[in-house]
């Protein structure tokens, strides 16, 4: 929920900047539906998660590393627009610590506990998914990149309590620049 | 009925149908890229 917060912030703040979303019609952005596709799979995936990590043995898992393959083209065809990059490299990074810990996000107890999500998870075993994420329990010390994980807590009395990655933190960055240039073109026209 | 329709005739102007879809496209972009705790609204 973090990043649609992001998502519509970075609209917010644009429209009270003297933007308009008019202007995003004229944003060249290509390849939209296949971003869309990518979506798709992952919400029926996490409508209908495992319980276990499989690793590389599961189809959730290999579906779920589709998914994300889906969304390199769209960067590759939009890398003139600004802020895309911001977006391909954080997508690189999740893509990355998913691929070398078994295909899921890792996150630790702690920090589950943390921003009270505990009821979402079954057992607290290492390999364990998180219900309605992509993430896996996984303690740091058996973490690969462990510093790539969903490590930042926003935990309550925050309004939208989450684990995020340094991944979704360039998202985040990358997703705001792209709305802000969009809905006012003259920011990326210097 | 007249407002439904007028409102119907505006939602379907081709800029406001792409307005939609660069929307919808870079959200999607944004979540399915993203691998926070929650997946998207409501989570």
């Amino acid at each position: 929920m973090i990043l649609a917060v992001a998502f519509f912030g970075a609209v917010l703040i644009a429209l009270a900047r003297g933007g308009s979303l008019r202007k995003l019609a004229d944003l060249p952005f290509r390849l939209g539906w296949l971003a869309v596709a990518a979506f798709g799979l992952q919400i029926y995936l996490i409508a209908f998660p495992e319980a276990r990590s499989q690793g590389f043995a599961s189809v959730h898992v290999a579906v779920l590393v589709f998914s994300y393959s889906l969304l390199v083209p769209v960067i590759w065809c939009n890398r003139s627009i600004p802020g895309i990059w911001f977006v391909g490299a954080g997508l690189a990074a999740n893509l990355i610590v998913m691929v070398l810990n078994g295909g899921y996000m890792p996150i630790s107890p702690q920090a589950v506990t943390q921003v009270g999500h505990a009821n979402r998870v079954v057992d607290f075993a290492p390999g364990a998914r998180v219900v309605g994420t992509k993430d896996i329990l996984l303690p740091p010390d058996q973490t690969v990149l462990w510093w790539l994980s969903d490590i930042f807590v926003l935990a309550p009395p925050f309004p939208v309590p989450s684990v995020f990655s340094l991944g979704d933190l360039l998202i985040a960055c990358g997703v705001f620049w792209l709305v802000q240039a969009g809905m006012h073109p003259q920011m990326s026209a210097g | 009925m007249d407002n439904l329709k007028l409102f119907a005739g505006k939602v379907s102007h081709p800029n406001v149908l792409r307005v939609l879809y660069v929307m919808l496209a870079l959200l999607a972009m944004a979540l399915a890229g993203g691998a926070p705790d929650g997946f998207g609204p409501g989570s």
